[in-house]
């Protein structure tokens, strides 16, 4: 009798939840739910579910749940498209990894009434064989940022357009500073993503526009040359701080111990609570040439295999608009020129340069999405960047052959 | 006692659970993965049988062999040093001094450091104007390169993962405090003495904790991947470049899961092979009771 009793009461219990699951109060039905992964974590996360937070309040019918992965992001990506779960929206800038299940935005964004409010060199770099993958929503391109006492007690005059000659002489001067002052820094494992902003400006690049690798141009040997013999060179060996990327360059260059180091836009937030002495100047030019970078874009992209488009497109639409836009701000530049001006972020010369660089570098495009096979070409350019500054004495030109070989039979 | 009817499944249910784990995390993945490493299989796009070709690419591969390499002399560092370190803190705390626990929990904490904590602490410690080079330099020597020098790194990676040893040290201190005093007494009265009697009596008897230790200390340096992600990335000049490493670059940068599959059983196999070997040898040296 007693285990009747104990059987009715779990069958009543398990149809109550099941009856209180599908369907809330009021008799309403349920909302959409999309999930939006991303690859952010700490303040950034923080920042983007505060953004989430905000288009949830603001919906009826539809609901975003956001995924922060961190750096198991191509882990869990991995084992999602592998089991057929990929979330409706990615937060991504991998497109030669993932561009194979994403839906073309082409047009969606073809048909925004205010496209040209958006620098249309952050679509570039959403595109691959003329596909748009994803839609921006903050960027950095690459700077040298430089300690403004240093300089000074060096006597050294920042130049709007300075040269590969000039950054030498700056990091001579300020590394003869002496007191333990470097002049300069060099990862010694630098990512050949970021690196090619230093090639683009001396008319190199990984990969040209067919896809194919030409990397042991005489445009990037030059160039690899001579950021080896800063670093290494018999007059300024001394005067470069060498460290891994794990190393945290910033806390150096707070203590007042480095006079310039290449980087984006990420460091100046830090840089101006702390107090420090900071300035900011364009990438330096080879040969006369205009110096260039590359972009760090991240961008919203959904999964074409998404059953809830539309309400990913709205959402996209929701977090572009200026005042949004003007609220992701604080971190990464703003998407929008509108918002760039009025914020004044073109005048302002913290933030000058780095629009001066996106500007620059217009007609560029990252070797990352001129073929599918980046993630290997990357993998192998890596490990020979790293062999290069990692040692004194290395033959650059014929490292850069071997590299050429390798990446032809890949 | 026995068990009749419907009753004899009972036992099987209170495997059932770990049974069922087994079967689903670890039989099924592993299981998956060796299918897995006779294809051509990327994160996206087709999937392509490739027999064992992911196999014979991996013999020709020269980063297969450096990784492998990196692995086999940061073992032959860190297995002997580990070993001895955790037998010398257990032989320490069989001392009956004031205040033994402290020093237990003080010499068993490292161990609950992750890896990242690990790596960051140590990233820290080991920088060129780190709190090693301080003292170094203070004590007359020259700044040593840790994370920049090939030559150091390795050294470097050793002394992040060497002090996490207090797991060993307990099991160490077990087995020592298994080892019947009768044996000490009598080889005391026939005159051996403390280097006698530890390498005659304290090694033979704790042979088999030795052994244990071995084989998981081996086998913890050939899965290191977290400390050398965060700390070198496998640098500098692939100098930390460990087999883990290797596979994970295979899988999760470059995006080919067959391969990096592939590489995971053979590592699977080396580890394996290594672990029978040593319980093999250490028969000659360790004292078993049966």
């Amino acid at each position: 009798m007693l285990k009747k009793s104990l059987a009715l009461i779990a069958v009543v219990a398990l149809t109550a939840s099941l009856a209180a699951c599908s369907s809330s109060p009021g008799g309403s039905t349920a909302k959409i739910e999309l999930r939006f992964a991303t690859a952010d974590s700490g303040p950034g996360a923080v920042q983007l579910q505060s953004v989430v937070d905000a288009y949830n309040a603001s919906q009826q019918h539809v609901v975003i749940k956001m995924e922060a992965y961190g750096t198991a992001f191509d882990q869990k990506m991995s084992s999602q498209i592998g089991s057929g779960t990929v979330p409706d929206l990615i937060k991504n800038w991998n497109f030669a990894t993932y561009n194979s299940i994403l839906a073309p935005l082409n047009t969606y964004i073809d048909g925004l009434p205010d496209k040209s409010d958006f620098f249309e060199t952050l679509f570039n770099y959403a595109t691959m064989d003329g596909k748009i993958y994803g839609f921006p929503t903050g960027y950095s391109t690459r700077a040298i940022y430089y300690n403004t006492d240093l300089a000074k007690k060096a006597g050294l005059t920042p130049k709007a357009n300075w040269t590969s000659d000039d950054y030498l002489e700056w990091v001579t001067k300020i590394g003869n500073l002496g007191n333990n002052v470097m002049g300069g820094d060099q990862l010694t494992n630098p990512d050949p993503y970021a690196f090619e902003s230093f090639l683009f400006s001396n008319g190199g690049e990984w990969l040209n526009d067919a896809g194919k690798p030409v990397v042991n141009s005489p445009q990037n040997i030059e160039v690899i040359n001579f950021l080896h013999s800063v670093a290494y060179g018999p007059n300024t060996k001394s005067m470069v701080n060498k460290h891994p990327a794990s190393e945290d360059l910033s806390k150096v260059f707070m203590a007042g111990d480095l006079g310039t180091f290449e980087f984006g836009k990420w460091f100046t937030q830090t840089f101006t609570d702390n107090k420090t002495p900071y300035g900011i100047l364009p990438m330096f030019s080879f040969n006369g040439k205009v110096p260039k970078s590359v972009v760090h874009a991240s961008f919203v992209t959904v999964s074409k295999k998404t059953s809830h488009m539309q309400e990913a497109l709205d959402f996209i639409t929701w977090m572009s608009s200026p005042a949004n836009v003007k609220k992701a701000a604080a971190y990464d530049l703003p998407v929008r020129k509108s918002v760039s001006d009025e914020l004044g972020l073109t005048k302002d010369p913290i933030n000058k340069p780095f629009l001066d660089m996106l500007q620059n570098s217009v007609d560029t495009k990252s070797s990352m999405l001129k073929n599918q096979k980046w993630p290997d070409f990357s993998a192998d350019i890596a490990a020979t960047l790293e062999s290069i500054f990692s040692n004194e004495n290395v033959d650059i030109p014929h490292e850069l052959d071997a590299l050429q070989t390798k990446l032809e039979s890949l | 006692m026995r068990l009749n009817g419907r009753h004899k499944i009972i036992p099987y249910l209170f495997i059932a659970p770990w049974i069922v784990g087994f079967l689903g995390l670890t039989a099924f993945p592993a299981g998956s993965s060796l299918f897995m490493s006779t294809f051509d299989w990327s994160v996206v796009g087709n999937r392509k049988f490739v027999g064992l070709g992911n196999y014979t690419k991996m013999f020709g591969d020269n980063v297969f062999y450096l990784a492998m390499a990196n692995t086999a002399k940061y073992a032959l560092i860190l297995v002997p040093l580990s070993i001895i370190l955790s037998l010398g803190l257990a032989l320490l705390l069989m001392s009956n001094v004031r205040g033994i626990g402290f020093f237990k929990t003080a010499f068993y904490v490292p161990t609950l450091l992750t890896g990242v904590a690990l790596a960051i602490v140590w990233g820290w410690v080991l920088s060129d104007r780190g709190v090693l080079n301080f003292f170094i330099e203070t004590l007359g020597g020259k700044q040593v390169h840790w994370l920049t020098d090939p030559r150091a790194a390795l050294w470097g990676v050793v002394l992040t993962t060497f002090f996490g040893q207090g797991a060993q040290m307990l099991i160490f201190l077990s087995a020592l405090k298994n080892v019947p005093s009768e044996l000490y007494d009598a080889a005391k009265i026939d005159g051996a003495g403390p280097a006698r009697r530890f390498s005659r009596i304290t090694l033979p008897m704790i042979g088999p904790a030795i052994t244990f230790n071995t084989i998981i200390s081996l086998i913890a340096a050939f899965q290191e991947i977290t400390v050398v992600l965060n700390l070198t990335g496998g640098g500098p000049d692939k100098a930390t470049y460990f087999y883990s490493l290797f596979v994970y670059e295979n899988a999760f940068v470059r995006g080919n899961l067959g391969y990096a599959s592939a590489n995971a059983w053979v590592m699977l196999v080396a580890v394996l092979g290594l672990s029978v070997m040593f319980i093999r040898l250490s028969r000659r040296w360790s004292y078993y009771e049966v």
